[in-house]
């Protein structure tokens, strides 16, 4: 064992740092440290951005088109740009998530068509598994696709989709086996949101924005070569997306952002008293910290050692989610305590690129509205990404071998 | 002791139901919040007014039905519960509590048309950086002949879009007071928006704002009176977080009983159960700890006090509790617009931090309790 940071990584990170303080527009990181989700245009701006230095995905290998960095150098990559302010690749659906699936199970040809507009930004993906009555019990999933010469029928609906309203193609689970036990009779598909017969419709949030979307399919008709890897193989595909996406949602670094944030609210005036000054919020905070910090090194040491682990690496990985998401919620409780009454109003989203010199209600400090507004969405942080309860269920079967 | 309800209690209650049933229902919430640029809605008031829930504290002398707060708690009870988004509170309790109170008679004299809903009141308490403590105000009302001239600013006035009248807390060259303005007053400016659990509020700015020698409606005591008032109003929305809290157990039984996964209700999951179970205990603790309140609201100043904030952190901890895993436990649905449970939880972050937060009352107890 040796826990000491190797000094090329020390190194790296002041790398990415200059590299993002430079090329982060003022504008983004503003918008971003306000609290607010980056806008469309923002999200594809800063995507051009990192694609042109190469550094658009960060998790993937050289020869797909990576960075080809290491799990610790994407870890630092991602640390600097949330301590940075810079928007979330909230679209990783997309990009970092069915890219690996691709390149690991797709054909060449799916490789040339799908990853280089990937990695440019130019097309954006998002994920549509979960159907309104097939969410934890995801293997029970109804959208059918049958086979029509050379292409595939789709008929049916998805339903939380994130960024589907943005998305150019959306990576679905479909049922191309109806007698197979669930597992065995699902298939993967990529369909362009464009598609006759696609209808995407919002669903709007207690947080008033605009995250999740219903697909519906009506005989959407999908060219037989989009299917990805092989027939009927689609939920070892999903488990290998979902596997990944766990690592991710822990969202490790952005939560250290947050406690930044929290502090520097614990610090200001505008609400009445300086909680930072008050003992008992002292101590949250030191507990608060404490506990990043051994999720931050359990997502190092994940990051470490992905897959030289088996079931307990699953099991680990899922643990993670679960701290992870309960640590973002824990903040932003936290901060909804410092704003105390100023949580009332409901504060509405500015528009695109005018978020400065709008009305704000209570005469609140400018970061508030979109402190509170992303408080609220975090109540989803345990229950995307598969609820807490079926990753701890996750962590029972494959740490000790369930019953 | 009795902890059942009373008959006229019980009449009161079954007619906020009915109400809600038949002209609050979710959907018709929905759509209200829905659309963009309504404020409160006065029509609903004279339906309010008229169903007699705001005459329920105004004393039997000035028209009301002269009712204790315990009484009234369980109207308060029956609005949480049917997610009843009126700025009833502030006007049906915390003005009538201080209006009771005033040393001036034409103040009184309000109370009459508050209950009939001819006058709708607004209280403007809150400033930017004033938490819950009146000490360190800015809005100050200067003498002047004939009056005085009312300056500052005011924010989160809840029904302030459409109210007639504000009471508002200024301090004057010795004391903090209160003062009954005209909203359509010279130098009154109003802002308004919506707030999370769809009611509107508003920002009000006064300039130079010259007023009568009547609108001093308490100028004498006044920390002690509107102290008192909040503690009422505090509790008042403690009723109102467990009616709140109630229904929404309902809800998440009842949804975990009807949704279906892996071949069977949620409902049979163990885990599920026992986390349902625990947020009954919450709330059921939390019944108690307002229970042991309303017993002390007339006691001398330091043990309603305590009472009152040990019943406030007691309800707001598990009104947390059971918002929060309230929305979880609909998983994706939780998070949606279209079902009440997203309205519950918001309402509830609202009531945990109305007249008072955990922090505020944990603080104040300590004062009382531990360090005294
Ligand atoms: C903001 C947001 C974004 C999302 N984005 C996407 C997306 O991009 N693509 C996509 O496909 N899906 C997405 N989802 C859907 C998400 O994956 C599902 O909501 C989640 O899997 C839970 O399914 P459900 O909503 O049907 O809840 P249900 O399965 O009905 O579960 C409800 C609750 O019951 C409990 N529960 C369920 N099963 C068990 C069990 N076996 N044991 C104990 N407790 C259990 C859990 O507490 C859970 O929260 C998103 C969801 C949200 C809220």
């Amino acid at each position: 064992m040796n826990l000491t940071i190797p000094i090329e990584l020390e190194r790296f990170r002041i790398e990415v740092r200059e590299f993002v303080r430079a090329a982060l527009p003022t504008d983004i990181a503003c918008r971003q440290r306000e609290g607010w989700p980056p806008t469309e245009t923002d999200l594809r701006r800063w995507f051009g951005i990192l694609a042109a230095q190469g550094w658009s995905q960060p998790d993937w290998p050289k020869e797909h088109g990576g960075t080809g960095w290491d799990p610790l150098q994407s870890y630092i990559f991602e640390d600097e740009c949330a301590a940075a302010d810079a928007p979330h690749l909230s679209w990783r659906a997309g990009s970092s998530l069915v890219g690996p699936v691709i390149y690991t199970f797709g054909s060449n040809a799916q490789k040339a068509r799908y990853l280089p507009k990937i990695l440019t930004g130019e097309e954006l993906w998002c994920q549509g598994f979960s159907e309104p009555n097939s969410g934890s019990d995801l293997a029970s999933l109804r959208t059918s696709a049958v086979r029509d010469g050379d292409e595939f029928v789709v008929n049916g609906q998805k339903i939380w989709t994130s960024e589907a309203h943005i998305a150019n193609l959306i990576f679905a689970l479909v049922r191309t086996d109806r007698d197979a036990k669930p597992q065995r009779g699902i298939s993967c598909l990529a369909i362009e949101i464009e598609s006759p017969g696609v209808t995407v419709r919002p669903i709007s949030t207690i947080d008033n924005g605009r995250h999740v979307n219903e697909v519906f399919f009506n005989d959407v008709r999908v060219p037989a070569g989009n299917l990805i890897g092989e027939l009927n193989k689609g939920w070892t595909y999903a488990k290998f997306l979902l596997g990944n996406e766990r690592h991710s949602n822990a969202l490790v670094q952005r939560t250290k952002r947050e406690i930044r944030k929290l502090r520097d609210l614990a610090g200001q005036t505008s609400f009445g008293e300086r909680f930072i000054d008050k003992p008992a919020f002292r101590r949250s905070l030191a507990q608060l910290e404490i506990d990043t910090n051994a999720l931050e090194w359990a997502v190092i040491r994940a990051a470490c050692t992905h897959g030289a682990l088996g079931g307990r690496d699953m099991a680990f990985a899922s643990g993670l989610k679960v701290v992870g998401s309960e640590l973002q919620q824990r903040v932003a409780d936290l901060q909804l305590e410092v704003l105390g009454p100023w949580v009332s109003p409901e504060f509405l989203e500015p528009e695109e690129g005018a978020w400065h010199g709008t009305f704000r209600p209570a005469e609140v400090p400018v970061d508030v509205p979109g402190t509170m507004t992303k408080a609220l969405f975090r109540r989803a942080a345990t229950i995307y990404g598969g609820a807490n309860e079926i990753q701890r269920g996750i962590i029972w079967r494959s740490a000790f071998g369930g019953n | 002791m009795n902890f059942e309800f009373s008959k006229d209690q019980l009449i009161l209650r079954d007619g906020i139901r009915r109400f809600v049933d038949e002209r609050y229902s979710f959907e018709s919430r929905r759509q209200r919040v829905k659309s963009k640029s309504t404020g409160t809605d006065r029509a609903m008031w004279a339906q309010i007014a008229e169903l007699g829930w705001l005459a329920v504290l105004i004393p039997e002398e000035h028209g009301g039905l002269g009712w204790s707060i315990a009484d009234a708690c369980v109207m308060f009870q029956e609005l949480g519960r049917g997610l009843v988004s009126e700025p009833i509170m502030d006007s049906a309790l915390l003005a009538v509590r201080i209006l009771t109170r005033a040393d001036s008679v034409s103040a009184r004299l309000l109370l009459p048309k508050i209950a009939t809903g001819e006058v709708f009141i607004s209280v403007a308490l809150g400033e930017a950086g004033l938490r819950y403590e009146q000490k360190g105000l800015s809005t100050r009302a200067i003498p002047i002949e004939g009056g005085y001239k009312l300056t500052g600013k005011k924010i989160l006035v809840a029904g302030g879009d459409v109210a007639d009248r504000l009471i508002v807390s200024a301090g004057t060259d010795s004391e903090l007071a209160l003062f009954d303005v005209l909203a359509i007053s010279d130098g009154v400016e109003r802002r308004a928006y919506r707030l999370l659990d769809g009611q509107w509020a508003v920002d009000v700015t006064f300039k130079d704002v010259v007023l009568p020698h009547e609108s001093l409606i308490i100028g004498s005591q006044t920390t002690e009176i509107l102290d008192r008032a909040i503690d009422e109003a505090a509790l008042g929305c403690s009723a109102e977080a467990i009616g709140c809290m109630d229904r929404v157990l309902e809800i998440t039984a009842e949804y975990l009983r009807s949704r279906q996964q892996f071949g069977r209700a949620l409902a049979d999951f163990q885990v599920l159960q026992h986390r349902i179970a625990d947020l009954f205990i919450e709330t059921e603790m939390a019944r108690s700890a307002f229970h042991s309140a309303l017993s002390a609201i007339d006691s001398p100043v330091a043990t309603r006090q305590a009472a009152v904030s040990a019943a406030r952190v007691r309800i707001d901890q598990a009104a947390h509790k059971v918002g929060n895993q309230g929305v979880h436990l609909h998983g994706g649905m939780g998070m949606a617009m279209e079902y009440p449970i997203g309205h519950y939880y918001r309402r509830l972050i609202m009531l945990a931090r109305a007249y008072g937060d955990t922090e505020h009352h944990l603080e104040r107890y300590e004062r009382l309790k531990i360090r005294a």
